[in-house]
């Protein structure tokens, strides 16, 4: 534990990932662990190992902010679901990580978040993404063994692309949701971000499963996930949406994940383009739900303290106030064919592939990005592979397939619902067979 | 006749009450101008409604107009009929063996 806080201490003036750091109540938490594991009380593999949370997740008697100055003296009474389960296994909460404003990924040229930009361990001039950006910078640069974030529309996959982790936003429902500030009830969900597949296992273990006290929580069993690794490719069928490679990606992203699918592919998976149609509508479906529930969920705090929040933020809450009721339900009838989709496709194949995000880190205070010949948002580009698994609630990992520029690139697989096991599996054959994982920031 | 996809001061006024909003607040100006950008985009519109209130090369309004990406129209799919309450019952999960 002391070398993780002095890792923190050496780090934190360049990356910023943490709004609140918990040294005395780590190391006190350290030393309980220590005896109890000396004294045979062993809880598994995550007792003794410093965790940290987005600071949207409550933890009992520390200070919850939703990365906004709104809540800066706000204090949870009780532990989330996650944290809950975490402590549960032994595991340790050093701190409460940085996060765009209210984890809604809005950016502006000029200004700064409220808590500070997040920097990326790989270049700390560059983003470590959002909105879990202090998680995915934490885990990266070794100031934790494992966070936890938040995903609506890529909150945990984007930060752990960028910074070049494993992250996975499970099935919806997968982990619970209690005591976790909903930005989209219908795209939120809770994801591990860690520096291994194993890794990411082996936390999903410890906080997947059925939760009575949230309503959005799927009552199916959590298996051992670690139980699906090391069991090869062979047999797996991969499909590839050729509609990814219809939309803006960088050629050096595009190349190394086209790398990533050939070595699938020599692994032993039978690789192969797909078609996605409904793939192209995700943004025009997704922008409605997300705008829409965003406002419903801090309507009182935008119409109340609006002059108190992040000025982009503030503006996207206060449009979704003005989305009518006609257009939010046309959306989700949209999303049920995108849905119905979706699902005839894992019917003809076991996983989904392609590139996590179709650029690389940018500077920070970027708002646009010229990829390959077309200008487009970077809030838009970050998106563009992932939103569309919040729309379906499909399970979706990102884990590293390389470096453009000395900076992180992306592999995205996802699979069926609730089957994590089959998306480890194969991300663990791919990791084992590369090194990418095994490469540190320079810091 | 084209589409109308501009959205009038005095509508905004009203919605924007109707919300809870301050409509006397300065910032009310930026809100206007920034939904006159975003909410058209949102129905697939081919040209944005000009700009009123926006205030340069950083203003969000102008962001918005250049770089948020057409959203294709939902109106294209076959959605008669469909009911969105069902998309809320939880996934039907995969029993694990």
């Amino acid at each position: 534990m002391k070398a993780y806080l002095a890792r923190c201490q050496e780090l934190e003036p360049a990356l910023n990932s943490f709004i609140t750091l918990l040294p005395e109540q780590a190391l006190e938490e350290a030393r309980r662990a220590e005896r109890d594991i000396q004294a045979g009380n062993w809880r598994g593999p995550l007792h003794g190992l410093p965790f940290t949370v987005k600071d949207l997740f409550a933890a009992r008697g520390v200070r919850c902010t939703l990365g906004s100055k709104a809540f800066d003296r706000s204090i949870s009474e009780e532990d989330s679901g996650v944290v809950e389960r975490l402590k549960r296994a032994g595991a340790i909460l050093i701190g409460k990580a940085n996060l765009n404003p209210l984890a809604y990924g809005a950016i502006a040229k000029e200004g700064d978040y409220d808590y500070g930009h997040m920097h990326n361990p790989w270049d700390p001039a560059c983003v470590s993404g959002g909105s879990s950006g202090g998680s995915g910078s934490a885990t990266s640069a070794g100031e934790c063994a494992f966070a936890i974030g938040s995903d609506t529309g890529g909150s945990v996959r984007i930060p752990s692309c960028l910074c070049g982790i494993v992250g996975l936003k499970p099935t919806y429902g997968l982990l619970s949701r209690r005591g976790l500030s909903t930005l989209s009830w219908s795209l939120d969900s809770a994801g591990p971000m860690t520096r291994s597949v194993e890794d990411c296992a082996l936390v999903l273990n410890a906080v997947a499963g059925y939760d009575p006290q949230d309503p959005s929580s799927a009552d199916v069993p959590a298996p051992d996930y670690t139980k699906s690794l090391g069991a090869g490719l062979n047999g797996l069928r991969i499909g590839v949406p050729k509609e990814y490679f219809e939309v803006p990606v960088d050629p050096q992203v595009r190349a190394l994940v086209e790398k990533a699918l050939e070595k699938l592919g020599e692994l032993g998976a039978s690789v192969r383009e797909v078609s996605w149609p409904l793939y192209h509508y995700y943004e025009s479906i997704s922008t409605p739900i997300l705008l829409s529930e965003g406002a419903a969920a801090y309507r009182q705090l935008v119409t109340e303290k609006g002059n108190q929040l992040y000025p982009p933020l503030r503006l996207r809450l206060e449009t979704g106030l003005f989305v009518s009721a006609p257009d939010y339900l046309q959306a989700q009838q949209a999303r049920l064919l995108f849905n119905q989709e979706s699902r005839q496709l894992l019917e003809q194949v076991d996983l989904l592939a392609g590139p996590s995000t179709p650029i690389t880190a940018t500077k920070i205070g970027v708002t646009d990005v010229d990829i390959d010949g077309k200008t487009m948002g970077v809030i838009a580009a970050h998106t563009q592979y992932l939103s569309a698994f919040n729309l379906n609630g499909l399970p979706a990992l990102t884990l590293p397939c390389g470096f453009a520029r000395g900076l992180p690139v992306g592999l995205q697989l996802a699979g069926r619902p609730f089957e994590e096991g089959a998306v480890l599996r194969a991300a663990q054959a791919y990791e084992q067979a590369t090194d990418w994982h095994r490469r540190k920031p320079p810091l | 006749m084209g589409e109308d996809t501009g959205l009038s001061r005095q509508s905004f006024q009203y919605l924007a009450r109707a919300a809870g909003l301050k409509t006397e607040d300065p910032h009310m100006d930026k809100l206007y101008a920034y939904l006159r950008e975003v909410l058209p985009k949102l129905k697939g519109a081919e040209e944005p409604a000009p700009v009123t209130g926006a205030t340069g090369q950083g203003d969000l309004a102008t962001i918005i107009r250049r770089y948020m990406p057409k959203l294709r129209r939902l109106e294209e799919l076959p959605l008669a009929g469909l009911d969105p309450g069902i998309v809320f019952r939880p996934l039907p999960g995969v029993r694990i063996e």
